[in-house]
């Protein structure tokens, strides 16, 4: 690959590519220390080959992935579930993975909340056991604080419509895009 | 007091843990036995099995934990008591953390079933369960 071409989809595929990637090209090389080319077409077999219907990545019919750069361009997320104690803990812990290597965020809500309840209605030996508890816009402030949200995938386990709603408002104020990727 | 009455059993969950395959496989397994059983979902408040294990008179109570919700068996405990069914039988089953069983059978639980339990094995303790608490009951 990486040779000019004719093809005006691979061209497309080539351009959309390099524009997909931030920074440089990684090298990717397989365990026999072989260099992994980021594409590999029916051409690499046989060079006059007309494209196949298979189509290429991020191209219609889709078949090879809806990106130029799949995984290729971001990796596999490492994301550890987390839910414990108060929205303090629950940051101190969530802080501690990131720089342990994790690449995203899982926030587990307290059952508590995810049944409607709010902490001063609850059994008190059960709060915080099983998720974190977070009744307010605050606590999820408090759960979030110093956490990138603009480049950080964040992921909500069984979120009741008041813990997105407040989880929303965090995002809007640390200026993270909020439509879905 | 014969060997053959039939046991009343209430198995059910209270707390905030909607995980209810292991209530629900228990419960299934004791009316195989030949145990009269009532089945809750699970999300019951501590008022409600009380009112229930009242209404029904039940002679056992099987409480099934997943996910931290033993931690509020002895508050059910106590309850009962004040409901003057201190004796009926409470046997929680399921996730439970080994310096928590020691707590549980401090606050009155009769026996808590972990991971590896067989049916036979949980029915058989059930039975011999009720049948003292419907004594001492009788007793009473």
């Amino acid at each position: 690959m990486n040779k000019p071409t004719d093809d005006p989809a691979l061209a497309a595929w080539q351009a959309e590519y390099d524009a997909t990637l931030v920074g440089p090209d990684r090298a990717v090389h397989n365990r026999s220390g072989i260099a992994i080319q980021p594409l590999y077409t029916e051409r690499d077999w046989q060079p006059d080959d007309a494209p196949g219907r298979l189509g290429l990545p991020g191209q219609a019919p889709y078949t090879r992935g809806i990106y130029a750069s799949m995984h290729r361009g971001r990796t596999w997320t490492q994301r550890q579930l987390i839910g414990l104690g108060t929205p303090a803990e629950y940051n101190t812990r969530l802080k501690g993975v990131l720089a342990q290597g994790a690449t995203a965020v899982s926030l587990i809500p307290c059952n508590s909340v995810f049944r409607g309840y709010d902490a001063d209605q609850s059994h008190i030996e059960l709060l915080g056991t099983c998720g974190t508890v977070i009744n307010t816009a605050e606590h999820m402030d408090r759960a979030l604080a110093d956490v990138d949200l603009a480049r950080t995938s964040c992921a909500l386990n069984d979120p009741s419509p008041f813990t997105l709603l407040a989880f929303m408002w965090r995002r809007r104020s640390a200026g993270a895009p909020t439509g879905a990727r | 007091m014969t060997h053959d009455m039939i046991p009343k059993v209430l198995v059910t969950k209270i707390g905030f843990d909607g995980h209810d395959r292991g209530s629900r496989i228990v419960a299934a397994g004791l009316r195989d036995a030949g145990m009269e059983v009532l089945y809750t979902p699970p999300w019951q408040e501590i008022a409600a099995v009380v009112k229930l294990a009242t209404e029904e008179d039940v002679d056992v109570i099987g409480i099934s934990s997943l996910a931290t919700d033993h931690l509020i068996v002895p508050k059910l405990m106590a309850a009962l008591r004040e409901a003057a069914l201190g004796d009926v039988g409470v046997i929680v089953g399921g996730i439970v953390p080994d310096e928590d069983e020691a707590m549980l059978l401090e606050a009155g639980v009769a026996r808590v079933f972990h991971p590896g339990s067989s049916m036979p094995e949980i029915a058989a303790y059930v039975r011999e369960l009720a049948q003292r608490c419907r004594q001492r009951r009788a007793a009473a």
